[in-house]
């Protein structure tokens, strides 16, 4: 059993300085560095939108055959291009609880199960070619305003709305 | 100028029940009840974690798997936001010693991409943090090498005996297999841990024991976390942080109160409630401890930002 805590403890420790800006050492720096073998957003990307300057190492899945996801010998995330995006921390849990169902409905209580695994970056993915279908509906110079012009409720509603 | 790499923290020994589950989530919870934004990963197999601060069996509480895919999988992991107010975390528990296979696995192939599996999954907030401490499993040392590949600092908490003196000398050999990708990996303290403040004899030898595997008298935290095994206990019977106990020590019904209270026919309020009272001199060297935790991250920081604005000025 677990008794609340309560509201405004005796101890706190305070006085440790808040952090501001990007980083420029430490760990982000080592992650920077161990990633210098892997493609960033802008070196990855296809070589149609960058030109001749490209060495992209993104590797075509068409060109080993089969489907994005089962290419023999070539793991997805070297089939994609990183592309980090900061989202609400709203949508962040609504994905992994969405991920989670589909997975759950794939494996249909098994181990493994049919398809292939669901991820949160797959729900993305298909959302934003969701939304590149047709772009010429996004109308606005707001996050509210681009969300009305898709049939979406402005982010307040939406995130009141939320379970 | 602060910069995020410096405020990621691996509560580490090779030997188990050293304090470091318990120095995590009460340093961890403290900071976070001072109004810091504090992560706490659990990379530990065991999950006790869960215990220390009251999730388990909740529905946040996924024995770690979350995290273990995340580890052998290289995809990302979302912390479980809220487990109090400011305080996020990665949780752990037996799907760890999966990930730890499937590290095992990748470091036959890829020796680095295995160590920095960590710090891949958690680039994407890390900086979002005031401070990320890390409970390192006592084994398993692909995973004390994935969280020492994502630290800036080691904090290492050791008993006085002898044993735990040897878990310290194994630290070392770990932190020397993550230094050639992780080359800031730096020793932020020694603190001694369930420590009979009666024994002042046994304290005394450990500390010179210790600062003589170190080499150095500073690297030890003047705190040393006493032993209170009542309070110890109820902490974890009621997932409460040492000082959260003390709180509802202190809150609740005197035993003239609760007696008052028999006698008059009521209930006897509060009779299976709190009562550790150690938990008052447990939550002071919890405290102690967090203070001088944040002088030195604040003293090195500084330290760190001069050297840096010295050498960019030449």
């Amino acid at each position: 059993m677990s008794t609340d805590p309560a509201p405004s403890p005796r101890r706190a420790l305070a006085g440790l300085p808040p952090r501001n800006g990007r980083p420029t050492a430490g760990v982000a720096r080592l992650i920077r560095s161990n990633r210098a073998d892997e493609p960033d957003a802008t070196e990855a990307a296809p070589a149609e939108l960058l030109g001749s300057r490209s060495t992209s190492p993104v590797v075509d899945p068409q060109a080993h055959g089969g489907t994005e996801s089962q290419s023999p010998g070539v793991p997805k995330y070297l089939q994609l291009v990183r592309r980090e995006a900061r989202m609400h921390s709203g949508q962040v849990s609504e994905l992994a609880n969405l991920t989670r169902a589909l997975n759950e409905a794939r494996r249909g209580g098994g181990r493994s199960g049919v398809g292939e695994r669901i991820t949160d970056n797959t729900l993305v993915r298909v959302a934003v070619d969701l939304l590149l279908q047709d772009p010429q509906r996004l109308r606005g110079t707001t996050e509210d305003e681009l969300r009305a012009s898709v049939g979406l409720p402005p982010l307040e509603q939406a995130t009141q709305d939320q379970p | 100028m602060s910069y995020a790499g410096s405020r990621v923290v691996a509560v580490v020994n090779g030997k188990g029940g050293v304090g470091k589950t318990t120095i995590t989530a009460n340093v961890g919870g403290m900071l976070a009840a001072g109004g810091a934004r504090v992560l706490l990963i659990d990379l530990d197999p065991q999950g006790n974690l869960a215990e220390e601060l009251g999730y388990a069996g909740t529905d946040a509480d996924d024995d770690g798997l979350a995290l273990a895919q995340a580890l052998a999988f290289s995809t990302t992991v979302t912390p479980r936001l809220g487990i109090r107010d400011h305080l996020d975390v990665l949780v752990g528990g037996s799907q760890l010693d999966m990930a730890a296979a499937g590290l095992t696995m990748r470091a036959h192939k890829d020796p680095a991409a295995a160590k920095t599996a960590l710090a891949d999954a958690i680039a994407g907030y890390v900086e979002d943090y005031d401070l990320v401490l890390i409970d390192c499993p006592p084994g398993q040392e692909t995973l004390q090498q994935a969280a020492l590949a994502a630290a800036r600092w080691a904090l290492i908490p050791v008993k006085t005996d002898a044993s735990s003196r040897k878990g310290l000398r194994d630290v070392a050999r770990r932190l020397e297999a993550v230094v050639d990708i992780n080359p800031d990996l730096d020793l932020l303290g020694v603190v001694l841990f369930g420590v009979n403040r009666a024994a002042r004899r046994v304290s005394d030898t450990a500390r010179a024991a210790i600062t003589a595997d170190l080499g150095s008298p500073e690297v030890l935290f003047a705190t040393a976390i006493r032993h209170a095994e009542a309070a110890a206990q109820e902490t974890r019977d009621r997932g409460l942080l040492a000082y959260e106990l003390e709180e509802a020590v202190l809150a609740a019904p005197k035993w003239y109160e609760r007696l008052r209270g028999a006698t008059a026919g009521q209930p006897a309020a509060g009779g299976e409630g709190p009562r550790s009272r150690s938990a008052t001199g447990l939550a002071e060297d919890f405290q102690a401890l967090g203070e001088e935790i944040i002088a030195r991250l604040s003293h090195r920081e500084a330290a760190a930002t001069a050297v840096a604005t010295t050498g960019g000025t030449r």
